[in-house]
Order: C-alpha cells, then sequence, then structure tokens
C-alpha cells in the first residue's frame, strides 16, 4: 500500500498528517498540513493506511 | 495517538477491539521500492526503510520464510515499512540536505532512527478491517492458520 505521491504539490495529502514536535513527548495538535514555523523537537508525521 | 495504557485497557475490555503498537530502528536507506518499483534499482526516490532482513530491489511470496532478523521489536515477523526520504533545500545556496529521522525514545529506548507502527481497527473502537483489506504482499496461507498470522506477515506497507 502507499500514501501519497511524490508528484503532489496540492497542500493535504489523504494519509498524512504532522505534528509539530515541543518536546520529544508532548506532540501538540495533528495537523492536516505540513508545519509551516520551526518545530524544536522535530516533526512527527502520520502515514495512515489505507489512506 | 493512544496511550500504552489506553491501548490496554481497550483490548481487555473487548476482543473485538484490539491495537498493536511497537517500534523499529532504521535497517537502511536505499533507492529501492519493492512495492511500487519492483525490480528498479535505484528507484526513483530514496527510502527510509525498518523491518526484516529480507528486504530487496523485489520481493515476491512469503518473506517471512526467508527473514531471519529485524529491526522491530516483534521478533516474530519480519514485514518491512519504509517511507519516502524528506530534504531540507539551503535557503541561500539550494543546496539539498537529507533530513535525519529521530527515533521514538519514549516508546523504545535504544532504538536508531525508525518508525513507529501501530496496527489498529477502525479507531480502536470500531471494526472494520474486513473493509480495508490489507494486500500489498498476499499471504501465502490463511490467516486462520497458525503461525499465519493475518494481519502481520500479510502486511507490508511502503509510502
Amino acid at each position: 500500500m502507499t500514501v501519497g505521491s511524490p508528484t503532489h504539490t496540492g497542500k493535504v495529502h489523504a494519509g498524512l498528517s504532522y505534528n509539530c514536535l515541543t518536546t520529544l513527548i508532548n506532540r501538540g495538535p495533528e495537523l492536516a498540513d505540513f508545519p509551516t514555523k520551526p518545530c524544536p523537537a522535530g516533526i512527527f508525521v502520520t502515514h495512515h493506511f489505507p489512506a | 495517538m493512544k496511550s500504552s495504557s489506553a491501548v490496554l485497557a481497550l483490548a481487555l475490555a473487548s476482543t473485538t477491539e484490539a491495537g498493536l503498537r511497537f517500534g523499529c530502528s532504521t535497517l537502511t536507506i536505499q533507492r529501492l521500492d519493492p512495492v511500487v518499483e519492483p525490480g528498479n534499482a535505484p528507484s526513483a526516490h530514496l527510502h527510509h526503510i525498518v523491518g526484516g532482513n529480507a528486504f530487496n530491489a523485489t520481493m515476491t511470496g512469503d518473506v517471512g520464510a526467508r527473514g531471519t532478523c529485524t529491526t522491530c521489536q516483534m521478533a516474530e515477523d519480519f514485514s518491512n515499512y519504509w517511507t519516502a526520504v524528506m530534504y531540507f533545500k539551503h535557503p541561500t545556496n539550494g543546496s539539498y540536505h537529507r533530513v535525519p529521522v529521530v527515533n521514538n525514545a519514549a516508546l523504545a529506548q535504544g532504538t536508531t532512527g525508525g518508525i513507529t507502527v501501530y496496527y489498529t481497527q477502525y479507531d480502536l473502537s470500531r471494526d472494520n478491517i474486513k473493509q480495508q483489506p490489507i494486500t500489498a504482499f498476499k499471504p501465502v496461507c490463511s490467516p486462520a492458520e497458525l503461525g499465519c498470522g493475518g494481519i502481520l506477515t500479510g502486511s507490508r506497507v511502503s509510502a
């Protein structure tokens, strides 16, 4: 199964969501689009199958 | 995301609701994708791969019979999981830099890079597995057979 596409240029990808990490264990809200600000502890990406 | 205690509580509450979560260290980073581009070496783009040691440019049949170890916590299964690799484009000189993967230390201390894998029913409270069959690589035996573990050996996931 696959999620997303390397040729996709739109904002929201079905099956993909993001968390902008404040710390390693503080994920904050789940976002439909890629974070637009720096995330201190990184970005947690969820790939949901099937999309 | 559910905490492990919530998953356990739900699993005990009913035999029809279940979830599974485990950590996997990075196995390798390669331009290979046996699902989307079987046999292509290199594939169109780079992937970050975790799981069993039977991973290859082409994968058919029962990977569980060929694998002997895995980077995942579940040592009984040799499934692979992979994602595209993200790059950072330098704002001034335009150069690209591969973004490193950070392990989920809160779940599995000692893992390196890697992926956290969740197997869930619809949302841990509704079961729609029959409406969302996992068929990327079909299992070679019935999920009902001992050791065939339908949801585990029958599933291979890529991104």
